[in-house]
């Protein structure tokens, strides 16, 4: 009996079970923020307080998502629909995600707008100071990746909302990836080197964007027509590299 | 559905799991996978689940690798003593989770078999205790009714009674959807009467591969006076020696007709079959001296 149609299966599998969780994360930062409006003076738009805990979110559930490999190899599913699955799954996520958070933004808005004369803090996600502090200075820099308001450029805003969670997502299922297949120094390896390429793209983007980019970095500066190429280029070896770590991986046993 | 195993090889480091392990299973029957600690039974049926690649020689299934092969794997189930502490599913969940991958799967023999198992269906499966966890394994082999059915020492943990339903269902279900059943086990005198055929694997090789009535008949236990027994045996394997001051028992593998039998008798002695467990004991007792 012939069944092409697993990686299908697997990715509604994934994207649901994902979603599932995005749930419980856009719930607690409703909640969060529904309790900050009333108690505190003024509080971030959810669109951008989600915006910074959705890196965080997907880079951690890239990093879970290896542990859908056994499973599938347990059921008969093979390593390539399991990626071709997972990796349609992760790009589902990255988009419907922003929409989500874009869509409870605008609804909490008008119903706030309504009932009272409450205001949103003008989101300031491009503070770049450099305090001399090096591992702070990245992890700063890692946190706020390139951010578009929706009010001035909703499609844009969503699109690179959807490419900032996209890259960490990749980032996490890399690292988790290597560490599911190798030994823990090699897995600490591909997480210096994961976190240099979400660097380097976090600039990239930047670059394109026209936004402030952080003194440390400010030796690349690429054209826009070249930098655009390069991010795509980028995705697709952390894609391949996934690939190429998981297609012939043994399943361990415990 | 066929499976060839050819001068199959698989090696972590310097160490030999599998060497040149080669055989052929050809019927859907009941296939008892024999070895002690470390002989190489789980990995050889882990790269015939496509958990692992072997590093040297081939395995077919329908003469196809099934390693990375949609068509073979979703007809071949491995279940092995697997933890289940990180699964917060209830079982009826979990199943279903599954029945969308197993062509086969029949959900409601799924739910008679919880029942049997006493099993809560609203439990988080994770705080199954490690029995119930066993029985959620033998119920995922029974009930996806896969062509090739591979359980690897899954009764860990189950209590005699559960291990019983287990023994009984295997049968039935099997005389109703014959398949190829693998039971890789250390509870041979308890599971012995379960097999069609017998593999018996050591330090990796494969010791013999037999049916099961005629490898039972090949083993004998030869009871009497220590002379008469020493000439008696003289020719044959033996296995195993037992000396009990004058009287001495010598279990000998190898045919032994019926005429040779009535000599025996003829001459004072005790022939007397021996059980699938003495045979593995000795026979692997005596590859490993």
């Amino acid at each position: 009996m012939k069944n092409h149609r697993n990686y299908l299966k697997v990715t509604l599998d994934m994207f649901v079970i994902q979603l599932m969780w995005a749930f419980g994360v856009l719930g607690v930062l409703l909640i969060v923020q529904i309790f900050k409006l009333f108690f505190g003076n003024n509080t971030d738009q959810y669109y951008s307080a989600f915006f910074i805990i959705a890196n965080i979110f997907t880079f951690v559930i890239g990093i879970i998502a290896i542990h859908f490999l056994p499973y599938y190899v347990e059921n008969g599913v093979t390593r390539k629909d399991y990626f071709k699955g997972a990796t349609l799954a992760s790009i589902g996520l990255a988009i419907i995600l922003p929409f989500l958070a874009w869509g409870i933004s605008a609804l909490t808005q008008l119903i706030l707008q309504s009932i009272s004369s409450l205001t949103f803090k003008e989101p300031n996600l491009d503070a770049m100071t450099n305090d001399g502090n090096l591992v702070g200075d990245i992890i700063q820099f890692l946190i706020l990746t390139p951010y578009v308001n929706p009010e001035n450029n909703l499609i844009l805003s969503l699109g690179i909302f959807s490419l900032n969670i996209l890259m960490y997502y990749l980032a996490g299922w890399l690292i988790g990836a290597a560490f599911y297949r190798y030994h823990t120094v090699i897995g600490l390896g591909f997480i210096a080197m994961t976190l240099a390429v979400l660097t380097l793209v976090n600039v990239l983007v930047r670059n394109t964007l026209n936004l402030p980019v952080l003194e440390n970095y400010s030796f690349i500066d690429l054209p826009r027509n070249i930098a655009i190429p390069v991010i795509v280029l980028i995705a697709l070896i952390l894609i391949g590299s996934i690939r190429s770590i998981t297609k012939d991986v043994t399943i361990k046993m415990h | 559905m066929n499976i060839k195993v050819e001068n199959l090889n698989l090696n972590y480091g310097n160490h030999t799991a599998l060497e040149d392990v080669s055989f052929e299973l050809n019927e859907n029957k009941i296939y008892g996978l024999l070895g002690r600690n470390g002989a190489g039974k789980t990995s050889l049926l882990s790269i015939l689940a496509s958990f692992n690649k072997p590093s040297k020689g081939a395995i077919t299934v329908d003469g196809e690798d099934p390693f990375e092969n949609a068509n073979i794997m979703q007809h071949i189930t491995f279940l092995y003593d697997k933890s289940y502490k990180n699964e917060a599913e209830d079982i009826i969940n979990f199943l279903e989770g599954i029945e969308r991958y197993r062509p086969n799967f029949d959900m409601s023999y799924a739910e008679e078999l919880i029942e049997k198992f006493k099993l809560q269906k609203k439990k988080p499966i994770k705080e199954f205790s490690k029995g119930m966890q066993s029985a959620l394994n033998v119920i995922i082999g029974l009930a996806s009714r896969t062509p090739v059915t591979i359980f690897d020492e899954v009764y860990l943990g189950m209590d005699a009674p559960s291990r019983d339903i287990f023994y009984k269902e295997l049968l039935k279900d099997q005389q109703d959807y014959p398949r190829m059943m693998i039971l890789s086990t250390h509870l041979v005198s308890e599971m012995e009467y379960l097999f069609d055929e017998v593999i018996l694997l050591n330090k990796g090789k494969v010791l013999l591969q037999e049916d099961f009535h005629s490898l039972i008949s090949k083993g004998a236990s030869i009871t009497g006076n220590t002379e008469i027994v020493d000439d008696f045996v003289k020719n044959m394997r033996q296995i195993n020696v037992k000396q009990l001051g004058g009287m001495k028992s010598v279990t000998i593998y190898g045919e032994l007709h019926d005429d040779q039998k009535q000599a025996a008798v003829d001459k004072g002695l005790d022939v007397s079959p021996i059980s699938l467990h003495d045979l593995f004991v000795h026979l692997t007792e005596e590859e490993n001296e």
